[in-house]
């Protein structure tokens, strides 16, 4: 019979970083991860070989173009890989062995927001690159681009691991996909909606400028080169981390 | 190894655990047996940090589940074994898991062979059975090499095959100087398997014992014409026939000696030894109808 034996050498002792290793592994070897970013570069690619030249000689189209793809599309894909790295080990229980080999449940949640942010970081830089070249491609203006449009492409890229990291956040705090997706959709839609309709019909500007403070309009305007809203987007992240964070080490799981 | 001090835990409605004070030596199997819902589960999610505890303490080698260094080397737990990601595979469960605690990845080979999953460590987990499960979840008790095992019902779901190989499994550790602690709510798994049987009802301890120990509480039928002071004395007899009556838990010295001091003229007086089976349905139908009473359950009739 089979007896376990004492096969390896006491390793050293797990730090912060075994964890983010250990939960890249994870974020890596699920296969949905690969359907979620390929999924995202798709829905780009589609999306900007379809937008019609706006015909506006101000704008640049090819980054319109992305932004619209990224606004209407993306971002939603994006967002839910992040709700879904919290949420599918509640869903699953595989939480309990998560937290059986790392307990310290910050640092778990800390190398989540890590992977998570990172990953999408990457990944949505390159889908935004990618659909500005296609959109740049197709109306020709590629020649006419430089570092003000490169750097519009980084700030997409920080728009859409802020928002995934929104996403992981809201996951942790409310651990159901379904529940946490329509917080995020009722966020990121319907909040900037009412409160833009509310300052018309109230005549209270200050409620616009509120609006613009909420996660869509803020990244719209950062990835219209205002990186003043980028410090508003990771405020947003931080809040929601850190609530699911506090909620995480008081629940039973 | 494990000390449990009037650990405690209510839910909402519920107390699952009630002051659950018991400690577990190293080198021995021990079976923590009690019906479904007397907290077996609890205590080891307590245990593993996973639950708060509403009162008491559960300390792994002295401190804290939280506080040890690298948890999988000193205790590998199986709770759940369906606890798994369903799109990932068995092996890279196990790899990610080995990463967390800087296990090298060889070993997670190893108890991949040692639990017969090599074959299936390719497959997503979403398609075991749950047999399977069971033994990825044993892989990963193991990954470890810890000091201290605990499955909770690990022979769910086993065939005839994978039971008798958890079984052996079990004992090589105990031999190997490891503490294993295995629940079941049947006692018919724990009978060739366990030195020390721990009987949870409710939530609370309702023994502490050895095999040997529960095969001892015999009982007594007695046999006679006129046995109505014996019966009226003995609570616990019952009739078992028309002059006969049989008494649960008290051996035949005591009854003798009782009909001998109320002057009842005896015919009979058999030792009857109950099957394990029957002590623990005892031991636990008791915790369960008269909880309260438990602590201090009289032995003394006479
Ligand atoms: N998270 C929970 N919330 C509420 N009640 C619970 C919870 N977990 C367990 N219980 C209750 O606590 C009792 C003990 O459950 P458990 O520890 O699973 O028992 P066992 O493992 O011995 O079958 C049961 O009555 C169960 O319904
Ligand atoms: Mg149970």
């Amino acid at each position: 019979m089979n007896t376990p034996s004492l096969a390896f050498p006491a390793p050293a002792a797990a730090t912060t970083f075994s964890t983010f290793l250990a939960e890249t592994y994870k974020l890596a070897s699920v296969r949905s991860t690969w359907w979620f970013l390929g999924g995202a570069a798709a829905v780009m690619l589609a999306s900007t070989l379809s937008e019609p030249d706006d015909g506006d000689p101000t704008t640049v189209p090819a980054v319109t173009a992305a932004v619209h793809a990224l606004l209407y599309y993306v971002q939603y894909i994006l967002l839910a890989l992040g709700v879904l790295v919290a949420t599918s080990e509640f869903a699953s229980r595989s939480i309990t062995v998560t937290l059986a080999c790392t307990p310290s449940r910050t640092r778990v949640l800390a190398a989540k927001t890590l992977v998570v942010g990172t990953t999408v970081f990457a990944v949505g830089t390159a889908i935004a690159a990618l659909g500005v070249g296609v959109a740049g491609a197709r109306f020709d203006e590629l020649g006419t681009m430089g570092a003000q449009h490169a750097g519009q492409v980084v700030a997409m890229g920080l728009y859409l691991a802020l928002l995934a990291v929104l996403g992981l956040g809201v996951g942790t705090l409310v651990r159901r996909t379904a529940g946490a997706l329509a917080i995020l959709v009722v966020l990121l839609l319907l909040v900037p909606e009412l409160l833009g309709f509310a300052a018309d019909r109230l005549s209270a500007p200050w409620l616009a400028t509120f609006a613009e403070y909420t996660p869509s309009p803020a990244g719209w305007l950062l990835m219209s080169g205002r990186w003043e809203y980028a410090p508003v987007l990771a405020a947003w992240a931080a809040a929601a981390v850190g609530a699911g964070a506090w909620v995480l080490r008081a629940r039973d799981v | 190894m494990i000390r449990l001090n009037r650990l405690t835990k209510r839910y909402a409605d519920k107390t699952a655990v009630d002051g659950l004070t018991l400690e577990l030596r190293p080198g021995t199997v021990t079976g923590f047996l009690g019906p479904n819902g007397a907290g077996k589960s609890t205590t080891m999610r307590l245990i593993l940090g996973l639950d708060t505890p509403t009162g008491g303490s559960a300390l792994v080698k002295g401190v804290p589940y939280a506080e040890l260094r690298q948890p999988l080397r000193t205790i590998g737990a199986l709770l759940d074994a369906k606890a798994v990601h369903p799109g990932r595979s068995g092996r890279d469960h196990l790899r990610a898991m080995a990463l967390s605690q800087r296990i090298p990845l060889r070993r997670v080979e190893e108890v991949l062979e040692l639990t017969g999953m090599t074959q299936a460590a390719r497959r997503r987990a979403g398609t075991y059975s749950l047999g399977m499960s069971q033994r990825l979840g044993i892989a990963g008790a193991l990954l470890g090499d810890p000091e201290i095992l605990m499955l909770d019902e690990p022979v769910n779901g086993l065939d005839p095959d994978g039971v008798r190989w958890i079984r052996t499994l079990l004992r090589s550790l105990a031999e190997q100087g490891r503490t294993v602690l295995v629940s079941s709510h049947l006692m018919s798994e724990m009978e060739q398997t366990t030195d020390r049987l721990i009987v949870l009802g409710r939530g609370r301890l309702v023994a502490d014992t050895t095999m040997a120990g529960l095969r001892a509480a015999t009982g007594t039928t007695v046999r006679g014409p006129d046995l109505g002071p014996l019966a009226q004395t003995l609570t616990e007899a019952t009739w078992s026939g028309p002059h006969e009556l049989t008494v649960p838990g008290v051996p035949p010295s005591r009854v003798g000696e009782l009909a001998h001091r109320l002057g009842v003229r005896l015919h009979g007086l058999e030792a009857v030894e109950p099957s394990l089976e029957e002590s623990y349905m005892k031991l636990t139908a008791h915790s369960v109808e008269y909880a309260a009473e438990v602590a201090t359950a009289p032995q003394e009739n006479t």
